[in-house]
């Protein structure tokens, strides 16, 4: 959605915006109202925690070190993990990593934020946590929120919309509680986990906005 | 340490470093050091001198070549520097020479006359083309020409006007050959000026037997014309002039070896002889000497030698002529792994105007330095060679014996009899020519001398005639 | 026609290693124009490809010299020549020898840690969040780099002839008894500068170079764990392969 890939075919509109025949330096002025999380956090690791959120600050902003510091403890706070500022990546478990990669995404204060598998290959417990980190985000700072997800779980937690994506195509779009009482086929087989009914349709995927 | 200050110690270092090989490698002029003096030599030939060689003073180090240029008139000229205050005065010359056998060139500066006044900063001083050996060869060659000449023109005129005239040249071919051989020869072997001077003494002696002999025809000349009864008296004394020019070509011949070989063309020595008797023989042992040497084979080699008890390795350049099958002369250039310094006595004679032989004794102090000479004169017969002459700058003789078809060669040789410590030189090896031109090599030197005995094993390359022939076309030519 | 398919992809894969290395190197070039110019990155590079890596250069240099001495040496005094032992170790290495080994060595040490390092931030997805964070990453990860590659190869170049120079020195002096005045005196009489300067030319090539292909092979990393080695090994030995083959070419246009 933010142009990691350029796409085979089709276009990306932000806004109405086409982001791949946009010049250089106006695609990242678009990317830089998104911030995007990923799976396994992907923090720097070269870097302390502090840094890596303090990272887009001093790439993009002309903020005093005090202010940078100031939002960096801002940021760690949102997502519940105050106060780690000097810890190395490595020294973290996943879920707080992937909560200081949430800190990072959000430092910029975006209008738009992409999650990409929040919650994969995590206990419950955690997942829990983070949903409740998201869900504080969306209420604190009211960003548009995009989470790609195979958890129905933290989907219908999250969002207020629900939607099934299947070879790069939305099958449907729905709030959650009519997704889960959808009678379509693909998404019966997706919410009841039921592979023979649709196994050739492949890893649909659950975008929740 | 924080990477600033990594950095700086590392950008430091590195300027440090840089600042050293800068100043060492080119003398950037410091504000407040004098500019250095020069000077220019012309040569008709730097004979491969480089930029940047070393310019010495009776062997002292006092600057180096800057730039070699070449001027409209087909001359070099090559650029000074010196590197403090060189006076150079009215007279000086300089002339490119060697530094040890494979050494580098450098320029030889004569400063001049002292008494003279000083050139000025910069001044152009005429340069000597050094002496090469093919030169020599040449000039030694034309001196047998020379006296093959003279003996034709004496057998057939009995002392003409021409025939004086040959003589001179003779005389003056020997002279100028000496010098050019001190040239050569006097950065490595102080002890064959003291040859050289023998040399001289035998010029002079010939000089003085000319003038004898000069007269000696005048008489015969008016006892040709007077009476046919002076015939005999005639006869006698033309056994007398050819005794003399015998003892002469003798004195050249053994006269301290090194020169005896270079000078005397063995060829010649015995057409002498044979001319005095018969003048045709003359005449067609001269032709057919001239169309011999059109066949005459070089062959080229160097080898080297370690022998085990001095550790040291000694290494020749050879060259090989041979004119006719079954004979060949053999010069080697020898460097040997450790000098020595003795005294050594030399006696000569001489005779003035048919006076009583004088014998007269001088000693030298004689350095027998990092290179020896070999000159030798080697005839095969069938599978046995013998060789007589130098070998590494002393008289001696060796045999040769080949055996498994040539393949394998086993020698013995021995030089240097008048020795002053200890016994002559004694060298027994064998040699093994590998199907190539690579040969092996190995035995016993000095074995009768317990002191000094050795084994010894080395290797070398040969190359035979038809390539080497075309590198010295002037030596060739000069026959 | 079998034979020729694995022809074919060599070449193809030859072709698309240069056209990848061409690219990012246009990237490079852009990304060194633009702000913002990352002069702590370039510090942290330069301590790291220098300053960390002087042990291993400079050893390699003395050593370097010393064999080089020792083994000319022998050759030497064959024939009389044991004199020029000096101007053949200062030749050499200014030349040729201290250029390419240190070339080779920083190769060993950082293109190899460069690939590995921008390889494995390829495999954690932290290349793509640089992306997300509106931040090129050819210009942030290879300008500082290359930057640093070219700085201080040369660097390490001079202390490398400074101290293969010395390693000469020390053994034909003190083990071989050569005298030490001709010995320094020959050691320079035939240097030119420009055998200084094309040694260095050289070496900023080489450190150009080996940071390019580093980085590149780390930047096009693909296939995890795994692809991470695979990026280490092709960067060292496509580092190595570059300098020797560029050290040619550049030896004919340089002399």
């Amino acid at each position: 959605m933010i142009g990691l890939l350029t796409p085979d075919s089709g276009t990306v509109e932000v806004e109405g915006e086409d982001l791949w025949s946009a010049s250089r330096s106006r695609r990242d002025e678009i990317r830089r109202r998104f911030g995007m999380s990923f799976q396994e956090g992907a923090l720097f690791d070269s870097m302390s925690v502090g840094e890596n959120i303090a990272f887009p600050l001093k790439r993009h902003t002309k903020m005093t070190p005090g202010d940078v510091s100031a939002r960096v403890a801002e940021c760690l706070s949102l997502v519940k993990l105050p106060g780690i500022e000097g810890k190395r990546p490595s020294e973290l478990s996943g879920g707080m990593r992937r909560r200081v990669g949430f800190a990072r995404a959000i430092a910029l204060k975006p209008e738009v934020l992409l999650f990409d598998e929040p919650t994969t290959g995590l206990d419950p417990i955690t997942t829990d946590v983070l949903a409740r980190v998201m869900i504080d985000l969306r209420d604190r700072m009211n960003p548009t929120m995009v989470t790609i997800t195979h958890d129905l779980k933290v989907a219908f937690e999250v969002a207020e919309r629900v939607a099934l994506l299947d070879r790069g195509r939305i099958l449907v779009d729905l709030p959650p509680r009519e997704f889960e009482a959808s009678d379509d086929p693909r998404v019966r087989a997706f919410v009841l986990g039921d592979g023979s009914e649709d196994a050739e349709s492949g890893s649909p995927e659950e975008a929740a906005v | 340490m924080n990477a600033t200050a990594k950095i700086g110690l590392f950008a430091l270092a590195v300027l440090l470093a840089l600042a050293v090989l800068v100043l060492k490698i080119e003398d950037l002029p410091f504000p407040g050091k004098a500019r250095a003096a020069s000077a220019e030599v012309t040569f008709a030939d730097v004979a491969g001198l480089d930029d940047k060689s070393a310019v010495r003073i009776a062997g002292v180090r006092v600057g180096k070549v800057d730039g070699i240029r070449l001027l409209p008139d087909g001359t070099a000229v090559a650029r000074l520097v010196f590197d403090g205050d060189v006076e150079l005065r009215d007279g000086a010359w300089g002339q490119v020479k060697n530094l040890g056998l494979l050494g580098d060139k450098y320029v030889d500066l004569f400063a001049g006359d002292p008494t003279k006044p000083r050139l000025p900063e910069g001044a152009r001083i005429p340069g000597r083309v050094p002496v090469e050996f093919d030169e020599l060869t040449k000039l030694a060659s034309e001196i047998g020409k020379d006296v093959k000449e003279l003996t034709g023109a004496l057998s057939g005129s009995l002392g003409g006007e021409s025939g004086e005239a040959k003589i001179n040249r003779i005389v003056d071919n020997v002279g100028a050959l000496a010098e050019q051989l001190k040239n050569l020869v006097e950065a490595n072997r102080q002890n064959v000026d003291v040859t050289m001077a023998n040399l001289r003494e035998f010029s002079s002696s010939i000089r003085e037997t000319l003038a004898r002999l000069d007269r000696i025809l005048d008489e015969n000349r008016s006892g040709v014309k007077g009476s046919v009864a002076n015939i005999e008296d005639l006869s006698g004394k033309l056994k007398i002039s050819a005794d003399n020019l015998n003892s002469i070509t003798g004195k050249i011949d053994s006269g301290e070896g090194t020169l005896g070989k270079l000078v005397n063309d063995e060829e010649t020595h015995q057409n002498l002889n044979e001319a005095l008797t018969s003048i045709k023989t003359g005449v067609e042992e001269l032709r057919t000497t001239l169309t011999r040497i059109n066949r005459i084979e070089l062959d080229l080699g160097f080898y080297g030698e370690y022998a085990t008890r001095t550790e040291g390795w000694k290494g020749a350049f050879r060259i090989d002529v041979t004119p006719r099958e079954n004979k060949f002369y053999r010069f080697e250039v020898i460097g040997l792994p450790d000098g020595r310094r003795y005294d050594e006595t030399y006696n000569y004679e001489t005779s003035i105007d048919g006076g009583p032989p004088t014998t007269v004794t001088t000693t030298v102090s004689r350095t027998e330095d990092a290179f020896a000479l070999s000159a030798q004169l080697g005839y095969r017969y069938k599978n046995t060679t013998l060789r007589a002459g130098l070998i590494e700058s002393r008289g001696g003789v060796a045999i040769d014996q080949q055996v498994l078809k040539d393949r394998l060669q086993l020698t013995g040789e021995a030089w240097d009899f008048g020795r002053p410590y200890g016994n002559a030189q004694v060298k027994l090896f064998g040699q093994w020519q590998t199907r190539g031109a690579v040969f092996l090599r190995g035995g016993v030197t000095d074995v009768i001398n317990p002191s000094g005995r050795s084994f010894f094993f080395g290797a070398g390359i040969r190359w035979k005639d038809e390539d080497i022939k075309t590198l010295l076309p002037a030596a060739l030519s000069a026959f | 026609m079998g034979f020729l398919e694995p022809v074919g992809r060599l070449a193809l894969d030859a072709l698309e290693f240069h056209g990848r290395c061409v690219t990012l190197l246009g990237l490079t070039v852009r990304g060194l124009f633009r702000k913002p110019f990352d002069g702590r990155a370039l510090a942290t590079q330069v301590v790291r490809v220098g300053f960390d890596g002087l042990p291993v250069v400079l050893l390699t240099a003395v050593f370097t010299g010393a064999v080089l001495a020792l083994q000319t040496y022998v050759g030497f005094k064959r024939f009389h020549a044991e004199a020029w032992v000096g101007s053949v170790v200062a030749l050499s290495m200014l030349r040729e020898l201290a250029p390419v080994l240190t070339g080779l060595m920083v190769t060993g040490r950082s293109g190899s840690a460069m690939a590995a390092e921008i390889g494995s931030m390829r495999v954690t997805e932290q290349i793509d969040a640089l992306v997300s964070l509106a931040t090129d990453p050819v210009q942030y990860l290879f300008v500082p780099r290359i930057l640093a590659g070219i700085i201080v190869v040369p660097m390490l170049v001079v202390l490398a002839n400074a101290l293969g120079i010395t390693g000469g020195y020390l053994v034909a002096v003190r083990l071989l008894g050569a005298n030490p005045v001709v010995y320094v005196q020959n050691t320079f009489q035939f240097l030119d500068l420009n055998d200084l300067w094309s040694g260095l030319v050289k070496a900023g090539v080489f450190g150009f170079l080996l940071t390019l292909i580093g980085c590149q092979q780390g930047f096009d990393t693909t296939g995890g764990a795994e692809g991470v080695g695979r990026a280490t090994t092709a960067a060292v030995v496509l580092g190595s392969l570059a300098i020797l083959v560029s050290d040619f070419f550049l030896t004919k246009v340089l002399f």
